[in-house]
């Protein structure tokens, strides 16, 4: 096969899912500030005026105002118990194991293993048993204790491979000032791991999030709902209104997908270093 | 390392002369205290384990062999539950479609990572560029981007059809309201979805060939594709079956991107295993037959992954 030849059809196939991965985004926000006339009329067309109030609609849906706006409250206490669980647990475990001896590491490695390889699909039904009898439902706090357990051996898991690589020197350096254990963490260690658990921290960022398989059976109320599970009773709301529909998936689809681009660094840091044993 | 903070800490103490001795003959690593915090902090990691993935696990398996209704205590009804599953018509069908399900969006997610791999190491110019943005699908929330495309797919009025009539196919056929047909635009959104992150990972195996490996073949007359198939393949084989094997196990338990297009239907043609458990328990009230599905569900995926990781070492050797 000729060399330009070759260029040519990698070039091709390389643009053409560029194309198929931005369509999406491009037809949201196109007809999420459309009326919902024009898209039927010129679904394609890109000159037209605004339709501004989709989005106002599509913020207050459902019985109330500001149902989108609970919606992320929701989501945010959901993923920030989850961050703060899954790191604030998981981090100093994973960096004082890595002292262990090495037997007893490997059996620490291989119990937290198996944490990882637990289907969903056998948690959901236990989790509801409990969280109803302990009357826990319909709590997007005590929803993201669930979700940081869960995000806990992944994160452990990258931040010991990362910490076995740590400068020894830079340990030994405090040691001669004179700092305790404690404090090299928490001085030391700490800061100069901050991009790793960084992007470490958008993994599980990123699942909390959009994940609805855990929040649909534990958050049922609509008050209490994450916006990955009010927006499935969203598109039924609002079938004969796409503009309001789009202007919805705009507002929820948007704001991480900036966020991503803006640490996206760190994301293809966290994913390079092994987020394959997410 | 020049931005260490001990030097400005105002707590400086002189080094203990004790500390300095020890610290040079011993290994850093072998300090006591650390050992004592290593048990320490392993507390929190494994109470949390067991009791939010042990214990449920226990409990699934305990629910399958009982009839429960969501309130009161277990009835124990033996293994009536798992006889029931295996000669339902419905669950049979469900773990064919799910089998169906997982493995051709894996197997589509990995060949497509592979392909757009090999052309971005290649030198494709803009490789940052898209290696930013074909992570887009990925971290939308699911959710958002399944309505999208299943609004897409309605008759006439949606985005996809109305493109197919532009290029000159029918736009009036309901993809999803078929149950012959809805399984495949499902499939399309878990391969649209999961191939930024797959992507990644396997360019980053390609990245890890050492730049010497690729002179010699050039050295020796090997063309692109000769390269690629002699060398690179062979070379991250382990990475893409353990790719492959995650696949499968997250496309399995994917109940998010199936119950946003379709919440399983029509008449339940693409109800996998998730939802279908989900279903007879949150909607039909019977959490027995549930775990008994999630139980079947967890033995075949722990024997995929395990099938999976030793057919990636194997191929490391």
């Amino acid at each position: 096969m000729p060399r330009v030849l070759g260029k040519f059809f990698s070039n091709l196939g390389v643009l053409g899912w560029t194309a198929l991965v931005v369509f999406p985004f491009f037809f949201i926000m196109l007809f999420g500030t459309k009326a919902t006339s024009q898209i039927y009329a010129n679904p394609l067309g890109v000159f037209y005026s605004p339709e501004w109030t989709n989005f106002t609609n599509a913020w207050n849906a459902g019985a109330g105002d500001s149902t989108m706006g609970i919606w992320f409250v929701n989501t945010f206490l959901l993923v920030g118990t989850a961050l703060a669980v899954s790191l604030g647990v998981a981090v100093p475990a994973a960096y004082f194991t890595i002292f262990l001896p090495p037997k007893a590491n490997r059996r620490v490695m291989v119990t937290v293993l198996a944490g990882t390889v637990v289907p969903a699909i056998l948690l959901v039904i236990p989790f509801f048993k409990a969280y109803n009898q302990y009357g826990m439902l319909n709590k997007p706090i005590a929803a993201g204790v669930a979700y940081g357990v869960l995000a806990i051996p992944t994160t452990f898991l990258l931040m010991n491979r990362f910490f076995v690589d740590f400068p020894r020197e830079i340990l030994e350096a405090g040691l001669l000032d004179g700092l305790s254990n404690l404090r090299i963490f928490r001085r030391l260690v700490l800061p100069l791991s901050l991009g790793q658990i960084v992007a470490v921290g958008i993994l599980t960022l990123i699942w909390a999030w959009g994940d609805s398989q855990i929040a649909i059976v534990l958050l049922q109320s609509q008050e209490s709902q994450p916006i990955s599970v009010g927006m499935l009773s969203f598109a039924g709301d609002f079938t004969t209104d796409l503009g309001t529909t789009f202007a919805g998936l705009t507002i929820a689809a948007i704001p991480p997908v900036i966020l991503y681009i803006i640490l996206s660094k760190y994301v293809t840091k966290g994913i390079a270093l092994g987020g394959i044993s997410k | 390392m020049t931005n260490l903070k001990v030097e400005s800490s105002g707590e400086l103490q002189p080094p203990k002369q004790g500390r300095v001795f020890r610290s040079k003959k011993k290994k850093i690593g072998l300090d006591g205290t650390n050992i004592r915090s290593a048990k320490f902090a392993l507390i929190p990691v494994f109470l949390l384990l067991f009791i939010f993935l042990g214990l449920p696990v226990i409990n699934s398996i305990q629910l399958s062999f009982s009839r429960w209704g969501g309130l009161g205590p277990l009835e124990p009804v033996g293994t009536q539950n798992y006889k029931d599953l295996f000669s339902d018509e419905q669950m049979r069908y469900s773990a064919r479609i799910t089998i169906l399900y997982a493995f051709s969006v894996a197997i589509g997610v990995v060949a497509i990572a592979t392909v757009l791999a090999a052309a971005v190491s290649a030198g494709v110019r803009g490789h940052k560029f898209y290696k930013v943005v074909w992570f887009f699908p990925g971290i939308a929330p699911p959710t958002a981007v399944a309505i999208f495309w299943s609004s897409g797919f309605q008759p006439e009025t949606g985005i996809v059809n109305t493109i197919l009539g532009k290029i000159g196919l029918r736009d009036d056929y309901a993809w999803l309201a078929s149950s012959d047909t809805a399984l495949y635009p499902v499939i399309f959104v878990g391969i649209w979805i999961a191939v930024g992150f797959a992507f990644l990972v396997i360019l980053g195996a390609i990245e890890q060939i050492p730049i010497s490996v690729r002179e010699a073949a050039t050295v020796d007359g090997a063309n692109i594709r000769q390269q690629f198939f002699k060398i690179t393949l062979p070379l991250i084989k382990p990475v893409m079956l353990i790719m492959l094997t995650l696949q499968i196990i997250w496309t399995f338990n994917g109940f998010t991107v199936v119950w946003a297009m379709t919440t399983g239907g029509p008449a339940d043609s693409t109800s996998i295993l998730p939802i279908l458990a989900y279903k007879e328990a949150f909607r039909f009230g019977r959490f027995g037959t549930a775990a008994a599905m999630a139980v079947i569900a967890g033995i075949f995926l722990m024997i995929i992954g395990s099938l999976g990781i030793r057919l990636s070492r194997s191929e490391q050797r």
